[in-house]
C-alpha cells in the first residue's frame, strides 16, 4: 500500500485535492478584494482592570459617523505583544501586528531602538503641547496618557509595620517574603542607584540582589500570581503599580500600599502609533488619539485605572489623589528607561545567572 | 510401583468429587465427579464450552470451586495455588515465554525451587532429551517452529517431574501428521514415566488412540467414562453415541425386555439391542447400531428386519459405505470391501439386521 | 478496499498541511535564526556561528540543560513507579468495562482542566498554609511547614500528577495484551506471587514502562508552563530559556538553546527506541 506517484495526476482523487487548492487560491484573492474599500485598524489595549472602558467607548461613538472603518481590538499585555510585533515587522514592515495604541515607558524606549513609532505631528495631535511636560516623548513618538507610581503593595494581615524604603525589597528582614515580576528590573536598577550605581553602572544592583536572592519568595509571571501570593501570605510584599493597588482593594483584597521614603517611581504611559500603518490608518488612530485626549475622556480613564490623567485639567478621583498626589509624583523617581532599554537582554542573561541560580 | 520409581510409576491417583464451577449464572461444571487412577492415560473428550478446559483447570489450581473438592493421592487440595500442586499443565496456547531461550524456559521450574546449578543443568538436559530437542537451548521461542515449541512446552512441564500432567487441547495448532506423530510420542513418554496424563481434547480420534480410560462431556456434565472400546460399544446415551465414532440412531417404541434384551418397533419391523435397563415396555427408545455392524441382505433376511433402499454409495478403499433409506429411517452401512464387485447398486432393494448383541439402547434424551 | 497512492495523499493532505505550517516552517526559522547574533538589543544580519560559540562556551547553559534534565528523569521515574501498580491494579482487579472507563476517566481528568487552573489548583495545596502542610502538622510528621512551593519540589509533583495517565496508559494497555496463560504458566511451575511478577510480568511489560517513560520524558522535557507557575523562578529549565529569550527578542539565542532542546528530546526518543526494539514483543 505504498505512495505511487508516477501517473498520480490522472487519477480522480488527485481532482479532488486540485480542486481544493483552487478554492483555497481563489478564496485567498477574493476576501481582500471584497474589503478593500474599508479602512482597518488594530488597536492595543492593555487587558483587564477596566483598562477598556473608555477606548472601547471612544470608538464605538467615533465608529457610528465612520462606517467604512473597522477597528479591532488586541486586548493583552505589552510584554507578549511586543516581540509579536517585531516578527510581524521582520515578516512585512508595511503591515504591522498593531496600528496604535497603548504602550507603557518600557516598550515605548524599546520601540525607539527598533524603530516601532511613528513621530506625531502637534499640528494634528495638538493635546500633544498642553499635557504635562514629563509626558512628552523624544521627537514626539507617542504622546502622554497618564501615569502611575510604582510603591510597595503589602498585605496588611501579616505586616504589621509597613515597609518604608526600597531597600526594604533586599533587606534581609525580608528574607523569603519580597516578589515581583520575573525580569522587572526596577527592583536591580533601585538596588544599583542607592548603592552608588546607575542605569549605566548596574554591578552594584547584581551585587545587592545576589547577597539577598533568598528575599525573594518566588518571581511571578502574571497580575494574577503577584495578587495570589500577596493575598495567601506566601509573600508578603511587592513592589507594584499604586493603580492596580486601588483596583485590588476595591475589589476586597487585604492589602496596604506603602510610598517609599526615596519616593515612588513614575511609570508612564503612553499612546502610539505604529510605523508601516497606511497614510488612512494613520489619520483614523490620530482622528482617535484626539478623541482619547479630551479632558473628560483622560480623566475618566485615570479614575476608572487608579492613575494620574495626562492632561493638567483633567480631575482626579480623591481616593487616587490619596494615594497619588501629583505631588508625590513631582517627588517621583524617574529611570533612565532608553538604558534600561539598551540593557535589558544583558541583564536578563545576568538575572538568570547571578540572581535565580540564588534563589 | 515402587520398583519402577526412578522413571515410572509415580503418578498420583486424582479424584475430582462433585465439583460445580459457575461462571455468572452459566455452570461450566456441573456437578461432575471421576477418579483418574495413578499413571493412567485419560482424556476429558467433548465439544468446545462443555467444561472440560474448565475441569482441567480446577484440577490444576487455576479456578476455584463453587461446590465440590479435587483430591491428589487422596489429599484434598482445597485452595491451595497451582505453585504447591504436584501437578504441572500443558496449555493449549503453551505460553511459552518469549522472553526467555528454550533452555531458561525449560529450567524455568527448576530454578523456581532453587535447585542447584548442576541439577538444573542436567534436568534440564534430559528433558530436552527427552522430548528430542537437543542443541536448540539458546533459541528464542520466536525461532521454533510450532511442534518444536510443542516440545518445549512438554519439556517444561515434564522437567518438574509432576505425579499428574495436565494436557489442555496441546496439539490442536499442529498439522494433521504432526499431530499424530505427537500422539504417538505422548503415549510412549506417558508409558515410560508412568506420570498421570490427564488429557483435554475434543477430537474423539485422539482421545481413543491415546487413552487408557475417557470421559465424555457435555454441557458442563459427565456423562460417560470408560475405556475407548467400552464407550464405543456402550455409550449410555444418545449425545456419546453420536459423539464417538458413527452410529445409527434409531428411534422406537420399546416391546418387552428380557435377559438384557430389549425389542423395539421401528417401522415396519421389530429389532433388537441390549437394554440399558430403565426400559419398559410402550416407552419410546432410541438404538444405537454402528455402520459397520449393519448386514444387508438382496432379499429375505430374519423376520422383523427391516426393508431399505440403497440411496447412495461410496468406495473408501477398504470399506464401502451404503447411504439406506426405508421405513422412515436414514441408515449409513459400511460394508468391508473384499475384491470384486460390490454387492449392491444404487436404487437396489434390500433388508437391514443386526445382530441384537452388536446395538445398544442409549435411553432418548 | 486498498487505498491507492493519491487517495492516501488526500486523506493526509490535511495533516501534512497542518504539520508543514506549524512545525517544519517555525524550524526553519529557528534554523535559520540560530546563525545570526544578537547584540545590544537587535539581531544582527550577518551570518555566524558565534551565537552557538557562546551558547555552548557557557557553563550556565549546562546548568540550565542539567536541570532540565535532572526534573525530567525525576518526574519521568516518580510516574512509572507510580503508574506500574495503578495500571497493575487496573489491569488485575478491574474487569467492568464500565468501571474500567470511569477509572480511566479519572485518571485522565487532570488532563481536561487547563493546566494554568491545574496549577493554581496546586498552588493552593501546596502552600505553607495549604492542605498539604496543614495535614502533615496535623498528623504530627512535620513541625515547621516544608517548602512545597515555588522550587523543584512543587514542579515533580505537579509534573508528575499531570503526566502519571501518560506512565499508566501504555503500561496497561500492554498488560492487557499480555497472554493471561504466561502468568499461570509461571505458577504453574512453582513461582509465587512475587516471582511471577519479576520473571514473567515485568520483563513482559517492560514495552510498555518504555514507551510511557519516553512520553513522559519528552512531555516533561518540554513542559513550560508548570515550571514557570510553580518554580518561582528557581527552576530554570530550557523552556523557559527559550521563552525569556524570545521575549526579549533575543531569537538566535533562542533558537540555539530551542534547537538543543530538540536534540535532547530526540537523543532520548532514539535511546529508548532502540531500547524497546531490543525487548521482546508479546
Amino acid at each position: 500500500m505504498g505512495l505511487r506517484a508516477p501517473g498520480w495526476l490522472t487519477r480522480s482523487s488527485s481532482l479532488i485535492s486540485l480542486g481544493l487548492v483552487a478554492v483555497l487560491l481563489a478564496s485567498l484573492l477574493v476576501l481582500p478584494a471584497a474589503a478593500a474599500p474599508r479602512v482597518r485598524l488594530t488597536m492595543f489595549i492593555w487587558a483587564g482592570a477596566n483598562q477598556g472602558v473608555v477606548p472601547r467607548e471612544v470608538v464605538a461613538r467615533y465608529l457610528r459617523s465612520r462606517p467604512e472603518v473597522e477597528i479591532e481590538f488586541w486586548e493583552s499585555n505589552n510584554a507578549v505583544t511586543y516581540p509579536r510585533m517585531i516578527a510581524a515587522k521582520q515578516a512585512d514592515p508595511n503591515r504591522p501586528l498593531i496600528n496604535f495604541g497603548y504602550f507603557n515607558i518600557d516598550i515605548s524606549n524599546r520601540g525607539d531602538t527598533d524603530d516601532m513609532w511613528v513621530p506625531m505631528n502637534p499640528a494634528r495631535i495638538p493635546a500633544i503641547n498642553r499635557i504635562h511636560p514629563t509626558l512628552r516623548r523624544p521627537g514626539n513618538r507617542g504622546v502622554g496618557y497618564g501615569i502611575s507610581g510604582l510603591g510597595l503593595m503589602y498585605n496588611k494581615n501579616l505586616v504589621r509595620e509597613a515597609p518604608t524604603s526600597w531597600a526594604d525589597l533586599w533587606d534581609p528582614k525580608w528574607r523569603g517574603r519580597v516578589t515581583f515580576f520575573d525580569n522587572n528590573f526596577i527592583p536591580l536598577v533601585l538596588a544599583a542607584r542607592m548603592n552608588g550605581g546607575s542605569e549605566a553602572n548596574i554591578d552594584a544592583g547584581f551585587r545587592i540582589w545576589a547577597e539577598n536572592a533568598r528575599n525573594l519568595r518566588a518571581l511571578v509571571t502574571s497580575n494574577d500570581q503577584l495578587r495570589n501570593l500577596l493575598v495567601t501570605g506566601e509573600a508578603h510584599i511587592a513592589p507594584w503599580f499604586a493603580s492596580i493597588y486601588k483596583f485590588w482593594e476595591t475589589e476586597g483584597a487585604p492589602l496596604g500600599f506603602a510610598v517609599p521614603k526615596e519616593g515612588m517611581v513614575a511609570f508612564p504611559i503612553y499612546l502610539q502609533i505604529v510605523k508601516g500603518s497606511t497614510p488612512e490608518q494613520i489619520r483614523v488612530a490620530e482622528e482617535i488619539i484626539n478623541e482619547l485626549l479630551t479632558t473628560e475622556n483622560n480623566a475618566r480613564y485615570a479614575r476608572l485605572t487608579f492613575g494620574v490623567p495626562s492632561l493638567p485639567d483633567a480631575e482626579m478621583a480623591e481616593s487616587v489623589r490619596a494615594i497619588l498626589s501629583p505631588r508625590q509624583l513631582d517627588t517621583a523617581i524617574w529611570l533612565d528607561w532608553a538604558t534600561m532599554g539598551q540593557k535589558a537582554s544583558e541583564w536578563r542573561q545576568r538575572w538568570e545567572r547571578d540572581v535565580k541560580s540564588r534563589l | 510401583m515402587s520398583e519402577h520409581s526412578v522413571t515410572r510409576g509415580h503418578g498420583a491417583d486424582v479424584e475430582v468429587r462433585a465439583v460445580t464451577k459457575r461462571f455468572g449464572p452459566v455452570a461450566a461444571v456441573d456437578d461432575v465427579s471421576l477418579t483418574v487412577r495413578g499413571g493412567e492415560f485419560f482424556s476429558l473428550l467433548g465439544p468446545s464450552g462443555c467444561g472440560k478446559t474448565t475441569t482441567l483447570r480446577v484440577i490444576g489450581g487455576f479456578e476455584r470451586t463453587d461446590a465440590g473438592e479435587v483430591f491428589i493421592d487422596g489429599r484434598p487440595m482445597g485452595q491451595t495455588p497451582p505453585n504447591r500442586r504436584p501437578t504441572n499443565i500443558v496449555f493449549q496456547r503453551l505460553a511459552l515465554f518469549p522472553h526467555y531461550t528454550v533452555y531458561d524456559n525449560v529450567a524455568f521450574g527448576l530454578r523456581m525451587q532453587r535447585l542447584p546449578d548442576a541439577e538444573v543443568r542436567r534436568r534440564t538436559r534430559d528433558a530436552l532429551d527427552l522430548v528430542q530437542l537437543p542443541g536448540l537451548e539458546n533459541r528464542r521461542i520466536s525461532q521454533l517452529s510450532g511442534g518444536q515449541q510443542q516440545r518445549v512446552a512438554l519439556a517444561r512441564a515434564l522437567v518438574n517431574e509432576p505425579r499428574v500432567l495436565l494436557l489442555d487441547e496441546p496439539l490442536s495448532a499442529l498439522d494433521l501428521k504432526l499431530r499424530l506423530q505427537m500422539q504417538e510420542e505422548l503415549k510412549r513418554l506417558q508409558h515410560r514415566l508412568g506420570t498421570t496424563f490427564i488429557y483435554v481434547t475434543h477430537d474423539q480420534g485422539e482421545a481413543l488412540a491415546m487413552s487408557d480410560r475417557v470421559g465424555v462431556m457435555n454441557a458442563g456434565r459427565l456423562l460417560q467414562v470408560g475405556a475407548p472400546m467400552e464407550i464405543y460399544e456402550r455409550p449410555t446415551n444418545r449425545f456419546v453415541a453420536n459423539f464417538i465414532g458413527d452410529a445409527n440412531l434409531i428411534d422406537g417404541i420399546a416391546g418387552g425386555v428380557e435377559r438384557g434384551r430389549v425389542t423395539v418397533r421401528v417401522g415396519g419391523g421389530v429389532v433388537g439391542a441390549r437394554a440399558r435397563g430403565d426400559e419398559h415396555a410402550g416407552a419410546p427408545v432410541t438404538v444405537c447400531v454402528r455402520p459397520e455392524r449393519l448386514r444387508l441382505h438382496a432379499s429375505g433376511g430374519p423376520p422383523g428386519a427391516l426393508r431399505a433402499r440403497i440411496e447412495d454409495r461410496a468406495f473408501s478403499g477398504y470399506v464401502i459405505k451404503y447411504r439406506l433409506a426405508g421405513d422412515g429411517l436414514r441408515l449409513h452401512a459400511a460394508v468391508p470391501y473384499v475384491g470384486g464387485a460390490p454387492l449392491f447398486e444404487v436404487g437396489d432393494e434390500v433388508t437391514v439386521a443386526w445382530d441384537p448383541d452388536q446395538a445398544v439402547s442409549v435411553g432418548r434424551e | 478496499m486498498k487505498l491507492r497512492g493519491p487517495v492516501i495523499l488526500a486523506l493526509m493532505a490535511p495533516a501534512l498541511a497542518l504539520m508543514a505550517v506549524l512545525y517544519v516552517v517555525p524550524l526553519g526559522v529557528y534554523f535559520i535564526n540560530s546563525f545570526h547574533e544578537f547584540r545590544d538589543g537587535r539581531i544582527l544580519p550577518a551570518w555566524t556561528l558565534q551565537t552557538y560559540v557562546r551558547y555552548f562556551t557557557d557553563p550556565f547553559s549546562y546548568r540550565v540543560i542539567g536541570t532540565s534534565l535532572r526534573l525530567s528523569f525525576v518526574v519521568t521515574a516518580l510516574a512509572v513507579l507510580i503508574g506500574y501498580p495503578v495500571a497493575y491494579a487496573l489491569h488485575t482487579r478491574v474487569h467492568r468495562p464500565a468501571a474500567r472507563a470511569a477509572i480511566a476517566l479519572l485518571l485522565f481528568s487532570p488532563l481536561l482542566v487547563s493546566v494554568v487552573v491545574r496549577t493554581y489548583g496546586w498552588l493552593i495545596l501546596l502552600a505553607s498554609q495549604g492542605l498539604v502542610n496543614t495535614t502533615l502538622r496535623g498528623l504530627g510528621l512535620i513541625q515547621e511547614p516544608i517548602s512545597l512551593l515555588f522550587n523543584m519540589r512543587g514542579v515533580v509533583i505537579s509534573l508528575t500528577h499531570i503526566l502519571l495517565p501518560f506512565a499508566i496508559f501504555p503500561i496497561y494497555s500492554v498488560m492487557d495484551r499480555l497472554d493471561l496463560s504466561l502468568k499461570e504458566a509461571a505458577r504453574d511451575l512453582g513461582a509465587g506471587w512475587r516471582e511471577t511478577f519479576l520473571h514473567v510480568t515485568l520483563p513482559l511489560t517492560m514495552p510498555g514502562i518504555v514507551a510511557g517513560a519516553l512520553i513522559c520524558f519528552t512531555l516533561a522535557l518540554s513542559a513550560f508552563v508548570t515550571p514557570q507557575l510553580l518554580g518561582g523562578g528557581r527552576v530554570q529549565v530550557l523552556p523557559l530559556a527559550v521563552y525569556n529569550s524570545t521575549v526579549e527578542i533575543n531569537w538566535p539565542g533562542g533558537a540555539v538553546a530551542g534547537l538543543t532542546l530538540l536534540v535532547i528530546s530526540i537523543a532520548a526518543v532514539w535511546a529508548l527506541n532502540a531500547l524497546l526494539r531490543r525487548l521482546p514483543t508479546v
